[in-house]
């Protein structure tokens, strides 16, 4: 089969660059760490599911809230649910690496710090988790970008940075 | 066209002068570009192809950058 020069060249360029695509995600995802935030690794959770009806007994959200677990290090364990979150304001030392552990007590609910990449899902009977290093002090909005229901736009939470 | 193919070719075997010369004309000879070795011109494709390959790594690089600012 007679393949054109020019042709035979954007060919490989097509190749090329699916490969490089394909390797950096790679290296990101193995070599990195970088994963969805889902998937929980909690020692209390199995899988990263939970039951929904049953959180105010299941750890860790019977005791929501900031832990420190190392230096300058916090696990921030919360519970969307319509129309808020629990706790509704967290204090973060400016600095901190925060593990953020979420799940919802109701339905899909959205977890978003604008600016940052703190952006995923709150779903019922999943633990979602997601690190985040909070280098900027200030105060932080976090809101629900997932239709909740009628009071959907009034939830929010607080996240001050000091 | 096959009445002339062929007319020509049995005038060629018998040895007529003229009918050899035409046949010779119309066949291919070595290291001369008729229609079948012409390649069509993919400038034009080459270029857009590369366009588009350039806007892909652009978008994919001010992604990753984005992200990598934000974390």
């Amino acid at each position: 089969m007679h393949i054109h020069r020019l042709e035979k060249i954007w060919i490989g360029f097509g190749l090329a660059m699916l490969l490089i695509f394909l390797l950096l995600t790679g290296v990101a995802a193995f070599a990195m760490g970088i994963s969805p935030p889902s998937s929980s690794s909690h020692e209390n959770m199995h899988h990263g599911k939970v039951d929904p009806t049953k959180l105010q007994t299941t750890a860790p959200f019977d005791k929501p809230g900031l832990k420190q677990i190392g230096d300058n290090e916090y696990e921030a364990v919360l519970i969307a649910y319509a129309f808020g979150y629990n706790p509704d304001t967290i204090d973060i030392p400016h600095g901190a690496k925060v593990h953020f552990i979420v799940t919802s007590s109701d339905v899909v609910h959205g977890f978003e710090i604008p600016g940052t990449n703190v952006n995923f899902m709150a779903e019922p009977g999943e633990v979602t988790e997601l690190t985040h290093t909070f280098d900027k002090a200030g105060q932080f909005l976090v809101l629900c970008n997932e239709y909740c229901g009628t009071g959907h736009e009034m939830m929010k939470m607080t996240i001050n940075v000091k | 066209m096959t009445d002339t193919f062929t007319s020509s070719r049995t005038r060629s075997a018998a040895g007529n002068q003229p009918a050899s010369a035409a046949e010779n004309q119309s066949a291919s000879r070595p290291g001369d570009k008729t229609a079948e070795t012409k390649e069509p011109s993919l400038k034009g494709t080459f270029i857009a192809v590369m366009l588009l390959g350039g806007f892909i790594i652009a978008s994919w690089v001010l992604v990753l950058a984005l992200f990598l600012s934000r974390n």
